[in-house]
């Protein structure tokens, strides 16, 4: 027979252990490791992207801010709007450069960031420097004022003396001023240029025309006025020279502003650019992350529902390959117990099946010891036939077989003729040894296997055979007889013949005859053994249930 | 024979003639005499050819240091766009003018560059009139604000009318809302009789396009010459040319006018003039210094490296306007990476820096602003497929002239055939190995400028415009910067996006 090739249940079972252990190991350490995962996702996301998102946006708030202030910077009309823009501003930039350094920033926002300040540095000095035009304009303008004053003054003091005159020096004296406050006024270039033109034409006619009539004194006077505006206003450091400066200064400071408002704009645009870049990535990986989320609750799920399938698998697995085995085991040895049958065989090559080897091996001994036991009981120890125990047993299994199956029974009671004188004469060993002859005779006469040869005590031996009627009985009584005649054993004692011989009483229990015991049958077939006998021995005589 | 030996035989002849047959001039005629120097397209002051504002000091003031009545004329196309100007608005140049201080600027399209307001306020800053002489402000029906409409410059008893005119495609081409640019001819007529009135003896149009009546104007003496530097025009013939139809073609070059005529005798004016290079001229240490200061602080902001070249390209004017441009690739995927749009489509006229870059070049923000000087703003919109294909019948409808308005694209397979007639050069147009479908809508990347209509575009226009992120407009530079200082490296390639049949043929 193929075996079935050999799985240790002890492999299986570190195996199953093996597996089970690995899974929770699996299904922990991806669920930690998943666990992990989406925490630093979580970590990343509020710890160095928002954070950074809002250092963006509060970068971008503080430089649109800055953006103002530097508008109120390059149009500063006075020291103190300057200071207040400044300070604004430096306020504004320290708050930037933290963010920045907060921020860890790439090189190149730095180095707009250091471009914007130098911007901003060189921003005040050009309005402060306008600013101090202004105030330096202011100054002269008063003095221009004061002159214009004093010469009224003078031209009023001297007009009598002097005449007409005096009055038209006066007269364009005034215009001069009155130009030159026309010119202070302008706020474009252009047009100072055509009425300094204007003013150095009338104040060349002021000088040559209009003194030349002059007294000495009036003249050095109006002359002293004319230098004094000469000074203040045409020279080099006049007013005009410092109103076109001014101007100039003005012109490169809005400039300058423009630049620098772009170069703040540009900045705060660049960042703003770069956190929307950022809120996207964020945004992507945060779907991503999601995603991957998901994923590690479906992997996870997953892994455990696996571990379970496989705890199941194991759990079946045990079931069949164990405990209904062991049932089935056990449900075998039990019915042998009870005396069935079946071989104690399950199925499969391991620890069961061995130990479903090793009972069968045991109940197998156990039956042959037992057959040996009982063979040594029912048999008889001189003639080595069955003894009067085995045909008492027999006796009553046959009696109810024959009654179930309304089937006859019939029993030969054999007696040795004169064995008394045999065993005197001869000996007991010679006796034994006869009556060890004639039960051979006997035994190997009845060839039926259900028929039962018995040595019934000293030299009767009793035969039973099953589903035999009275003349079948006779034919086996007589080739016994016969048989015993045949063998020719010596018996110079004998009364009948000169060698040994059987008397037999036959009792037979007929077909659907009513209940009979052992006794009864016995007691019949010892009445015709009886009446054999009688008869003169080496006779055979059936009970006849008519004759008693 | 020069045209100064020409003018003094003229002379000699005239006064022969005076000589010969008795015609006596009125006892006070006298014959005055004028000279202009004029100088314009200085728009970048890093470079010399374009912008040689020291050279051209030193040659003003030299100009100047001669008797007589000696004007400086500029003629603008100078305020943008630049590097510098991208973050100023052209304050620095008018800050470099004010220390020469030409006598009156006349106004081009480029000076609207920033757009109609920041022109104002450069004029207030200018030191010298800002003219235009057809441009009004449609709100008030006013000359626009800081601006003149003619002026006269006066200097020894010489009077000369300057008239500036802005070419009619201005407003279209720099998507100007705020101007109104009257017609040429009856703009030059109006101020020239004003300034007749108030006096001007000499009158000279400034201007930046071709004026088909500047001849008969002059002819009619209603103004005596015109002055404009345009590399692209054509100088006129000595046939054709009156000497009073001035061109300045090459850009490092001024002109030397002098004019003279008989104060008596209307229309009776003379016209020599020559051109003069300003590598000639020393430059003027004061200006220099000026100069440097600004190319100093925009260095201090522009000279950072930004990413390296690996592949060699160049954006040279013929390049990106006539064909496809691996550069002009580069700022498509980069529109289209940006915004996801499925085609990008923008103008070749933001790509400025006409310049050649080898593998290897460290690509700086200095090129970068270069190269993308416009605030353009980067705009998706959603048009049918007709108005894609329309779009490129303009865009190859000036091929020889290299114009701005050569599109370049993402996303699109194009092609055409520059042999054909203007309107009927367009092919084929495939997305995605489709052509494209009249019917359908798409999304397409564009420019603020092209989807405003500019460069006459009006198929950008008639689309949707998607909402941006932020709500904010973004500038394509912005994007173009961040993918570079991303990246660290820029990669170019062609792929068959403009095919020119002819020019495979």
């Amino acid at each position: 027979m193929n075996r079935a090739k050999r799985i240790s249940l002890y492999w299986f079972f570190s195996g199953a252990l093996m597996c089970l252990v690995l899974v929770f190991v699996a299904v922990t350490t991806l669920a930690f490791y998943r666990l992990l995962s989406v925490s630093s996702i979580l970590d990343e996301i509020s710890k160095q992207s928002l954070p950074q998102i809002l250092i963006f946006n509060r970068i971008s708030t503080e430089a649109a801010g800055l953006t103002l202030y530097t508008e109120q910077l390059a149009s500063a009309e006075n020291p103190p709007s300057l200071r207040l823009a400044e300070a604004e501003i430096n306020r504004k930039l320290a708050e930037i450069a933290l963010l920045l350094r907060q921020g860890d920033m790439d090189n190149f926002l730095l180095k707009q960031f250091e471009a914007l300040n130098a911007e901003l540095d060189e921003l005040t000095a050009l309005v402060t420097e306008k600013l101090t035009l202004s105030q330096t304009i202011d100054t002269a303008e008063q003095q221009i004022y004061e002159t214009y004053k004093h010469s009224l003054v003078f031209s009023q003091g001297v007009a009598k003396i002097e005449g007409s005159k005096l009055s038209t020096w006066g007269m364009s004296f005034s215009k001069l001023i009155s130009l030159t406050g026309q010119l202070l006024s302008e706020t474009r270039l252009h047009e100072i240029r055509l009425l300094k033109h204007t003013i150095e034409t009338e104040f060349n006619l002021l000088q040559d025309q209009h003194i030349a009539t002059f007294s000495a004194n009036a003249r050095a006077k109006a002359l002293r006025f004319n230098q004094q505006f000469e000074q203040l206003v045409l020279s080099d450091q006049g007013v005009i020279a410092l109103k076109i400066s001014q101007l100039r200064i003005q012109g490169r400071a809005t400039g300058r502003g423009n630049f620098t408002e772009k170069l703040v704009s540009n900045f705060a645009r660049i960042l703003s650019f770069q956190a929307s870049e950022l809120n996207n990535r964020i945004l992507q990986n945060s779907i991503l992350n999601n995603e991957k989320i998901v994923q590690h609750i479906n992997t996870i799920g997953g892994a455990v529902t696996v571990a379970l399938i496989l705890i199941l698998l194991i759990g079946v697995s045990l079931q069949n390959r164990v405990i209904t085995r062991l049932i089935n085991l056990n449900r075998l040895v039990s019915a042998r117990l009870e005396g069935e049958t079946l071989a104690i065989n399950v199925s499969g090559n391991d620890e069961v099946s061995d130990l479903a080897n090793t009972f069968e091996h045991y109940a197998l001994t156990i039956e042959r010891q037992k057959r040996e036991l009982s063979h040594q009981a029912l048999s008889d120890g001189l003639t080595g036939i069955a003894n009067r125990r085995a045909f008492d047993e027999e006796i009553i299994r046959q009696l109810r077989h024959a009654r179930r199956f309304q089937k006859p029974l019939s029993i030969i009671l054999i007696d040795v003729d004169y064995f008394k004188p045999y065993n005197d004469q001869y000996g007991h060993a010679k006796g034994d040894e006869t009556l060890h002859l004639v039960a051979t005779i006997l035994n190997q006469s009845i060839t039926r296997g259900t028929d039962l040869m018995a040595r019934y005590g000293g030299e009767e031996f009793i035969c039973i055979l099953p589903n035999t009627d009275q003349s079948g009985a006779q034919n086996v009584a007589n080739k016994l007889r016969e048989a015993v005649a045949l063998e020719n054993i010596p018996h110079e004692f004998s009364q009948v013949a000169p060698h040994i011989t059987v008397s037999q009483g036959i009792a037979t229990v007929e077909s659907g005859s009513s209940e009979v015991t052992p006794n009864q049958l016995l007691k019949l077939a010892d009445i015709a053994l009886y009446q054999a006998k009688g008869q003169g021995r080496d006779k055979v005589v059936v009970y006849d249930y008519n004759t008693h | 024979m020069s045209s100064k030996a020409r003018t003094t035989n003229m002379r000699h002849l005239l006064a022969l003639c005076l000589i010969v047959f008795g015609i006596h001039l009125p006892a006070h005629a006298v014959e005055k005499r004028l000279s202009i120097l004029y100088a314009a397209d200085m728009p970048v002051i890093s470079k010399e050819t374009k912008g040689g504002y020291p050279r051209l000091a030193t040659a003003v003031s030299q100009h100047r240091a001669q008797s007589g009545a000696n004007f400086f004329l500029f003629g603008g196309n100078s305020l943008g766009p630049s590097s510098l100007s991208l973050f100023d608005s052209g304050s620095h140049i008018i800050d470099l003018l004010n220390s020469i201080e030409p006598d009156a600027m006349g106004v081009t399209k480029r000076e609207y560059s920033y757009f109609e307001e920041e022109l104002s306020l450069r004029a207030y800053e200018a030191a010298f009139p800002l003219v235009a002489s057809n441009i009004i402000d449609p709100r008030d029906g006013e000359i626009q604000d800081g601006l003149t409409q003619g002026v006269i410059i006066e200097s020894h008893d010489a009077k000369l009318g300057v008239i500036a005119i802005i070419g009619p495609n201005a407003a279209h081409e720099y998507l100007l809302q705020h101007i109104q640019i009257l017609e040429e001819e009856s703009s030059i007529r109006r101020t020239a009789s004003l300034l007749r009135i108030q006096g001007a003896e000499v009158i000279v149009v400034l201007h930046d396009s071709q004026i088909p009546s500047l001849t008969a104007l002059i002819a009619q003496g209603i103004v005596d010459l015109s002055i404009t530097k345009n590399q692209f025009f054509q100088p006129a013939s000595p046939e054709s040319n009156s000497q009073r139809i001035l061109t300045l073609v090459k850009p490092d070059r001024f002109l030397k006018i002098d004019i003279s005529w008989d104060s008596e005798i209307a229309n009776s004016s003379r016209v020599d003039w020559r051109v003069e290079e300003l590598a000639k001229f020393v430059a003027e240490p004061e200006m220099t210094k000026q100069r440097n200061d600004y190319i100093n602080r925009l260095d201090r902001l522009l000279d950072l490296p930004v990413a390296r070249i690996t592949t060699p390209f160049d954006t040279l004017r013929k390049t990106v306007r006539t064909g496809e441009s691996s550069f002009a690739n580069y700022i498509a995927d980069t529109m289209l990476n940006y915004t996801k749009a499925q085609i990008a489509i923008f103008n070749s006229g933001i790509i400025r820096g006409n310049q050649e870059y080898s593998a290897g070049h460290i690509f700086t923000r200095k090129d970068l602003v270069k190269e993308l000087p416009f605030r353009t703003g980067l705009v998706v919109v959603k048009i049918q497929g007709q108005q894609i294909l329309d779009s490129f019948n303009n865009s190859f409808s000036q091929l020889k002239e290299s114009k701005g308005k050569f599109l370049q694209v993402g996303n699109l397979e194009v092609v055409y055939d520059s042999s054909l007639p203007r309107h009927s050069r367009l092919k084929s147009v495939k997305y995605m190995n489709q052509p494209i479908d009249p019917e359908r809508v798409y999304s397409v990347a564009t420019t603020d400028y092209l989807f405003n209509g500019g460069d006459n575009y009006t198929q950008f226009a008639s689309g949707t415009l998607e909402p941006s992120d932020n709500g904010t407009t973004t500038m394509i530079a912005d994007i173009v910067l961040q993918r570079m200082l991303k990246e660290q490296t820029v990669t170019v390639s062609k792929s068959n996006r403009l095919v020119d049949l002819n020019e495979s043929r």
